[in-house]
């Protein structure tokens, strides 16, 4: 509901406006009046900030896509567990098994440091030589993720106990749980999921 | 139901997560759409992302609860016992699940691979934004694009590292969730900026600066003493309290309103007619900014421009102060005492995020010359875009190549599409000539 109430005008309200006035954020706004080019500065603040932990949720991926190639990792084995695989990823990839009580930080993870500079050297790349295979690649890596996202349905279907899970969904509903948990859930996944969909969106405009 | 009262925050949550799925409120769709050529209908490119990322959703969280299933049925325990949130809910179930699959761990290989290519692809198309802006500013308009890249990356990637500690996720969750208010403001300032001041100068002009700014404080000040009744008080009249502050207020405020467009119209007999001057002051704007908008981008709802007008803005201002307000189980705010981490470094953090963000809109709002470097509008009319900046925009340039084929003409267009049809010249060379 958010989705068509807010969601799409604000969308549409972007997409229209950059391609009215052909300019970014700053511009924009600013010309529907110089007291408003702070919008503008408010939101590229906004995606800088965002941009900086997303680089790390991507170094944190790529330690483990590295990792998946070393005999210790917990995956190849089969029948790891759900918990498993997370207290992996939590310990051993981000690092946080030397974490105290308190919560404070207590070292820097130099390998993620590494992978870090892997990501921004290819962020740097991507965005300084504006390459022309971008596009291209895009279109290719696009279909990558659906067909993976159906192979995780079917696999996820088949796999004993799985209506049980379906069927949690709705036990849930009537409890609070659910919905928080779609929500926090809802909001990581997509954030994996946010260029295919403007990929298929350049697709449509292409058409 | 129970959930939309007793933690009504969830609401905001999935506003600030739909802003975040379509990548609105950072800048990236206005690039795209700068991308996107004059006479491409945007009512329909929006359409089918919002509807095409809802499928998304349906499709993993259908998959993510399955699997869910299954994990619980190897544990041997009841679904609801599994302790998963946020982003364990990812890694926990869908390396496993493709660890099952025969050569399960090239499944798990590809899987990362595949996160990572998504990550660097959005990661990019969201730095594009501040890049485009630092590009634009009058200091660095003659500095090679490359260095203010490097620039961006360089300071990103230290920045980066306060995640690399061990209490990383922490830091990341923290400002995972003050981002919410982050891009709800944003979307609150973009949605006031086009249904609220577009236009503003020529109403002020034709109705007077005091009915005006009046029907925008009666707007405004009514949704907020809301909020001040539905999340102030405490007892079971809250929502029926709110409402009633919400129409009452706006009621006297619009009472008044009228009363001086009563007096205005009766000054000027003949200039005004009832129908006309409440146009005038509900709608017209916002019917100017839809006609202008038509046309380039084509067919644009009228619902689309009375809800940017009258309930969007309103409906964000709401959702704002409502996770501000959201309170945690023992009690305390939210905000500020987010997921039990310490106030320092966490929440202070976080909340200087916000402040941040927060200053930037409110500096240029009180004073719009400190921003006048970046605007590129002020310093003459507005070049078509050249073919390089919107590049990383994914696969713009060969859609726009593409459509151009099909749809060449106005001469701006025709002039794009030359350039964009020699894709195989080497870039640098190209940022040369843009550059001279």
């Amino acid at each position: 509901m958010a989705l068509f109430i807010i969601g799409l005008p604000v969308l549409f309200l972007e997409i229209a406006l950059g391609q009215f006035y052909q300019t970014g954020h700053v511009g924009v706004f600013g010309s529907f009046s110089p007291r408003m080019r702070g919008v503008g500065m408010s939101s590229v603040a906004g995606a800088y900030m965002l941009v900086v932990y997303y680089s790390m949720l991507l170094s944190w991926v790529t330690n483990a896509f590295f990792a998946s190639f070393r005999a210790t990792d917990v995956w190849s084995n089969g029948n790891t567990s759900g918990e498993e695989a997370v207290t992996y990823f939590l310990d051993v990839i981000i690092g946080m098994g030397t974490l105290g009580e308190d919560l404070r930080p207590t070292r820097v993870v130099w390998t993620n440091v590494g992978y870090s500079s892997l990501v921004w050297l290819c962020i740097f790349c991507c965005l300084a030589f504006g390459l022309k295979w971008t596009g291209r690649v895009a279109y290719a890596t696009m279909g990558i993720p659906i067909a993976l996202l159906f192979v995780f349905l079917i696999r996820a279907c088949t796999l004993e106990g799985a209506i049980d899970g379906i069927r949690a969904v709705r036990i849930c509903a009537q409890q609070q749980l659910f919905l928080v948990i779609c929500i926090r859930y809802l909001y990581l996944t997509n954030s994996l999921y946010i260029s295919p969909v403007s990929v298929a969106s350049t697709l449509v405009s292409g058409i | 139901m129970s959930v939309l009262t007793e933690q009504p925050d969830v609401w905001s949550a999935a506003v600030s997560q739909i802003f975040f799925s379509l990548s609105v409120a950072m800048g990236t769709m206005t690039a795209y759409g700068s991308g996107c050529p004059r006479g491409e209908p945007a009512t329909l490119n929006s359409t089918v992302v919002g509807i095409s990322n809802c499928m998304f959703s349906f499709i993993s969280g259908f998959a993510v609860f399955a699997s869910l299933g299954h994990l619980a049925y190897v544990a041997d325990v009841d679904v609801s016992e599994l302790d998963y949130s946020g982003f364990s809910l990812v890694m926990g179930t869908w390396p496993v699940i493709f660890g099952t699959l025969p050569g399960g761990d090239h499944w798990v290989r590809l899987l990362f691979f595949d996160l990572f290519l998504l990550g660097i692809d959005s990661a990019f198309s969201i730095l594009e934004a501040p890049i485009t802006v630092l590009k634009d500013w009058i200091h660095l308009e003659s500095t090679a694009k490359w260095k203010i890249v490097l620039g961006c990356s360089l300071s990103g990637f230290f920045l980066s590292w306060i995640y690399a500690t061990d209490a990383g996720l922490l830091f990341l969750d923290t400002i995972d969730y003050y981002i919410n208010f982050v891009l709800l403001l944003i979307g609150l300032f973009e949605t006031f900026a086009a249904g609220w001041v577009f236009g503003l100068e020529e109403q002020i002009a034709l109705l007077g600066p005091t009915i005006v700014f009046l029907y925008m404080f009666t707007n405004f000040g009514s949704v907020i003493l809301a909020c001040g009744l539905w999340f102030g008080l405490n007892n079971d009249n809250a929502v029926w309290g709110g409402f009633v502050g919400l129409i009452g207020s706006y009621l006297v405020g619009m009472a008044i309103v009228l009363y001086l467009l009563k007096k205005k119209r009766d000054a000027n007999p003949g200039k005004w007619t009832w129908k006309k001057i409440l146009y005038e002051i509900s709608f017209r704007n916002v019917m100017t900014l839809k006609k202008e908008l038509s046309t380039v981008v084509g067919y644009v709802s009228t619902a689309w421009a009375v809800g940017m007008r009258q309930l969007i803005p309103h409906l964000l201002l709401i959702a704002f102060i409502n996770l501000a307000a959201a309170d945690n189980a023992d009690g305390k705010s939210l905000f500020g005492h987010y997921s039990g981490y310490p106030m320092w470094p966490y929440q202070v953090l976080g909340i200087l995020c916000v402040v941040f963000v927060a200053m930037l809109f409110l500096i240029g709002l009180a004073s719009p010359h400190v921003y006048e470097g970046f605007d590129v509008t002020v310093r003459g009319p507005i070049k078509p875009m050249e073919v390089e900046d919107d590049e990383s925009v994914e696969g713009m340039a060969l859609s726009k190549t593409i459509s151009l084929n099909t749809s060449g003409g106005q001469d701006e267009v025709a002039d794009k599409s030359e350039k964009a049809d020699i894709p195989e010249e080497p870039v640098v060379e190209q940022e040369e000539v843009v550059e001279t």
